[in-house]
């Protein structure tokens, strides 16, 4: 389930909703605006990219499983140091098969001691290819971001956090 | 003799090989996302079986260039590293990496890379 952001933090000095269409070329731009956004608020070229990666990749998976629906994307950047946050959230239809199969790849790369399994997720994705893809994995283990899910009726909504940056500039 | 490898020129993703002294370089340029995978599947496909048939003992792959690769993309470069591991154990060839600092994806993919296969991957940050 969603994190709730403590009443204190500070607002976002950047937000941005995207009504993305299906068309998967959209989101090659997305990422570069994000990224972008991200560096210039939190000057940080290392994090900018490592939500960058994370923007990518939970939108390019919004796209594909909306079906002809559009995805939507909500983006928010907090600058602040070790208290920076930023939020990338995607919510898109979903099949139940779809929805009950992110609920568990997310909880389980949540669990802490997976945090250290990349390899045998890259070992699994050889293995089992068409049950193991590499996207949200990657949002955990190379970007860095805590991941979080919730299911509608017939929707669901994947978010990735960042908190904290490697800059005390922002 | 010349490779049978197909240069791929997509409107976002470039990618060509050549047989330089005993080692076969490929040089990628651009993003390898959705729109350019069926391409690279291709590529990295005759990279493995021009690597074969001429017996090289290194494959160097040139991602300087490339601003950002996809989960999907990416899982193509584990499946065809984990076919140069050979079926004993003994890698059939070296897979070189040469990567761009300033394009900080690489370090974090890359590296992952290598732990998948150390015996078979290396990595050289390129100053140009």
């Amino acid at each position: 389930m969603s994190d709730s952001v403590p009443s204190d933090r500070a607002e976002p000095a950047a937000s941005f909703r995207l009504h993305c269409p299906k068309d998967v070329r959209v989101v090659s731009t997305v990422r570069r605006f994000a990224t972008e956004l991200c560096r210039h608020y939190l000057h940080d070229a290392e994090t900018a990219s490592r939500v960058g990666v994370a923007t990518h990749e939970l939108l390019e998976n919004a796209v594909k499983y909306a079906g002809a629906d559009e995805a939507l994307l909500d983006f928010s950047v907090t600058p602040g140091g070790a208290d920076a946050l930023v939020d990338v959230r995607t919510t898109n239809r979903a099949s139940d098969e779809n929805i009950t199969r992110v609920e568990r790849l997310v909880d389980l790369l949540e669990r802490a001691e997976l945090r250290h399994s990349y390899r045998s997720m890259l070992e699994a994705s050889v293995t089992e290819p068409q049950r193991f893809g590499l996207g949200l994995p990657r949002v955990v283990a190379e970007a860095e971001m805590n991941l979080s899910c919730e299911a509608g009726t017939d929707d669901i909504e994947v978010g990735a956090r960042l908190s904290g940056t490697g800059s005390d500039e922002d | 003799m010349e490779l049978k490898i197909e240069r791929v020129r997509e409107r976002y993703f470039k990618a060509k090989a050549s047989l330089e002294e005993g080692q076969i370089v490929a040089e990628l340029t651009g993003t390898a996302d959705i729109p350019a995978r069926s391409a690279l599947q291709k590529f990295l496909g005759e990279l493995g079986d021009e690597a074969a048939r001429h017996a090289v003992s290194k494959v160097v792959i040139d991602l300087y260039e490339v601003e950002f690769m996809n989960s999907s993309c990416f899982k193509d470069f584990v499946t065809w590293i984990n076919r140069a591991q050979g079926e004993d154990g003994t890698p059939n060839y070296q897979i070189h990496f040469l990567s761009s600092a300033e394009m900080h994806w690489q370090k974090r993919s890359l590296h992952a890379l290598q732990s998948f296969a150390p015996d078979v991957v290396s990595i050289e940050v390129v100053e140009r």
